[in-house]
C-alpha cells in the first residue's frame, strides 16, 4: 500500500514535471515565433544564407529617399520676362 | 561666369562659377577624380572592380564606394526595384565592358539574359565597412555615381564660400544660387522636340535616354537603360525621360526609374514621390509631370 505521504510526492513531482513542460512549451513558442520574426526580418531585408551579419541599411520609403521638400527644387514661373538663352544643356545618359 | 569642361567618369563634366571663383573648379575635377577612380567598373584597379570580382565575400569598402551601396540600393527598394544597380552582367553581356567610346561594334552576346533584383541580397555591414555582392553578380553604380559626384562638387563649392555655381555631368546638372543678374538659370533639355529651356532656380536636373548611349551588337542596336524584369535594354516607347530633384541623385534615380515604368506608369512614379518630369515618346509626344514648367526657346527668341 502506498502511504499518503508517498502519494503526496508523487503528486508534487507530477505537478513540478507539467509546471516544466508548460513552461518549455511557452519557452519554445517564444523562440519559435523569434526566430520566425528573425526569419521575416531577414526575408525583408535580402539578407543570403550563410551571410556574415544581416544587412543593415535602413528601409527607404519611397518619398522619405526622394527627400522632396516644398523648396528642394524650383523653377523660376516665367510670368514676366521671357528666358535668356540658356547657360548649360541636360545630356541624355 | 567663369567656364570650365574637362572629361571625366565617361561624361562631359562642365563647371560654371563666377570669375573670381575660377580656381575652385579644380576641386570640382579632383572630386570626379576621386569618385571615378574608386567606382569605375571599367578600371580593374577601383574599389568598385575589387569588388564585383570578390562577390560572394565579404570586401572592406571605402567611404565613397560604401555611401554608393548604400544610395543604390536605398533608389532600388525606393522605385521598386525599378532602379537596379546589379544589372552590371547584362551590361557586360550586351557588350557594355568598356567605357563606351571603346565599345565600337560589340561582340556577339554570350548567354541569356538573368534579369536583375540581386540587390535584394546585397550584404552591408556599415560597422565592419564591408559590402557582400551576392556570387554571381556585379554591381554597377554609374548612373547614381555620377549624380553623387555632382551634388559632392557642389557641397565642396558651397564649404568653399562659393554663392553661385552650376555643375553637369553628361546628364546630371544641379546648381547653387543664381547667375548674376538672372532669375534662373536656363537649361536646354536635350532630347525634347519643342527645345525646352528649363528655368531652374534650385536643385537638380537630370536626363535619362537612348539617344546617346546607343551601340551594335551583331544586328542589334543596344543601349544602357536595361530592364530589370527581362535583362535587356528597356524598350517602353520612350526616347528620353528629364527629371528635376532637389538632388542630381534623386533626379538621376528618378528618371531612371520613370524610364522603365515607360510612358503610361512613368508618370505615375514621379508624382508620387513628388518630382517634376517630363518624358518624351518615340513618337515625339511630351509627358509633362508635376511642376515642370511650360517654356522654350521659341518663347526666348
Amino acid at each position: 500500500m502506498e502511504s499518503v505521504d508517498a502519494r503526496d510526492r508523487t503528486r508534487r513531482r507530477h505537478t513540478q514535471r507539467l509546471g516544466q513542460l508548460r513552461r518549455r512549451a511557452v519557452l519554445g513558442s517564444a523562440l519559435g515565433f523569434a526566430a520566425f520574426l528573425g526569419l521575416a526580418a531577414q526575408h525583408a531585408v535580402g539578407s543570403t544564407k550563410g551571410a556574415p551579419k544581416t544587412p543593415s541599411p535602413p528601409r527607404a520609403a519611397p518619398a522619405a529617399y526622394f527627400d522632396q521638400q516644398a523648396d528642394g527644387f524650383a523653377f523660376d514661373d516665367g510670368s514676366s520676362a521671357p528666358l535668356a538663352p540658356p547657360v548649360a544643356q541636360t545630356n541624355v545618359s | 561666369m567663369s567656364s570650365h569642361r574637362f572629361r571625366a567618369m565617361g561624361s562631359d563634366v562642365h563647371v560654371l562659377v563666377a570669375a573670381r571663383a575660377a580656381h575652385a573648379t579644380r576641386a570640382v575635377e579632383s572630386v570626379f577624380s576621386t569618385w571615378e577612380s574608386a567606382l569605375s567598373r571599367f578600371r580593374p584597379e577601383s574599389e568598385l572592380s575589387r569588388l564585383n570580382a570578390r562577390a560572394g565575400t565579404p570586401v572592406a569598402v571605402g567611404p565613397i564606394l560604401l555611401a554608393a551601396v548604400e544610395a543604390a540600393l536605398d533608389a532600388a527598394r525606393a522605385t521598386g526595384g525599378l532602379f537596379d544597380p546589379t544589372l552590371g552582367h547584362e551590361l557586360v553581356r550586351i557588350g557594355y565592358d568598356r567605357s563606351f567610346e571603346e565599345i565600337g561594334d560589340a561582340p556577339p552576346a554570350a548567354g541569356r539574359p538573368r534579369g536583375g533584383g540581386a540587390w535584394r541580397r546585397i550584404v552591408v555591414d556599415r560597422s565592419a565597412g564591408t559590402v557582400t555582392l551576392p556570387a554571381g553578380s556585379r554591381l554597377d553604380v554609374g548612373g547614381i555615381a555620377k549624380g553623387m559626384a555632382v551634388d559632392a562638387s557642389l557641397e565642396l563649392l558651397g564649404s568653399l564660400g562659393i554663392e553661385t555655381a552650376l555643375v553637369s555631368a553628361g546628364g546630371d546638372l544641379a546648381v547653387l544660387g543664381l547667375p548674376p543678374g538672372r532669375r534662373a538659370w536656363g537649361v536646354l533639355v536635350e532630347g525634347d522636340p519643342d527645345r525646352q529651356v528649363v528655368p531652374l532656380v534650385r536643385g537638380a536636373l537630370a536626363t535619362s535616354g537612348t539617344a546617346r548611349r546607343r551601340w551594335r551588337q551583331g544586328d542589334v542596336t543596344r543601349h544602357h537603360l536595361v530592364d530589370p524584369d527581362t535583362g535587356e535594354p528597356a524598350v517602353t516607347g520612350l526616347r528620353a525621360v528629364t527629371v528635376a530633384g532637389s538632388t542630381c541623385r534623386a533626379a538621376e534615380v528618378g528618371a531612371t526609374a520613370a524610364f522603365v515604368a515607360g510612358p503610361r506608369l512613368g508618370p505615375g512614379l514621379l508624382e508620387r514621390v513628388g518630382l517634376a518630369g517630363l518624358l518624351v515618346t518615340e513618337a515625339g509626344r511630351r509627358i509633362r509631370v508635376g511642376r515642370w514648367p511650360g517654356h522654350s526657346l521659341s518663347d526666348a527668341a
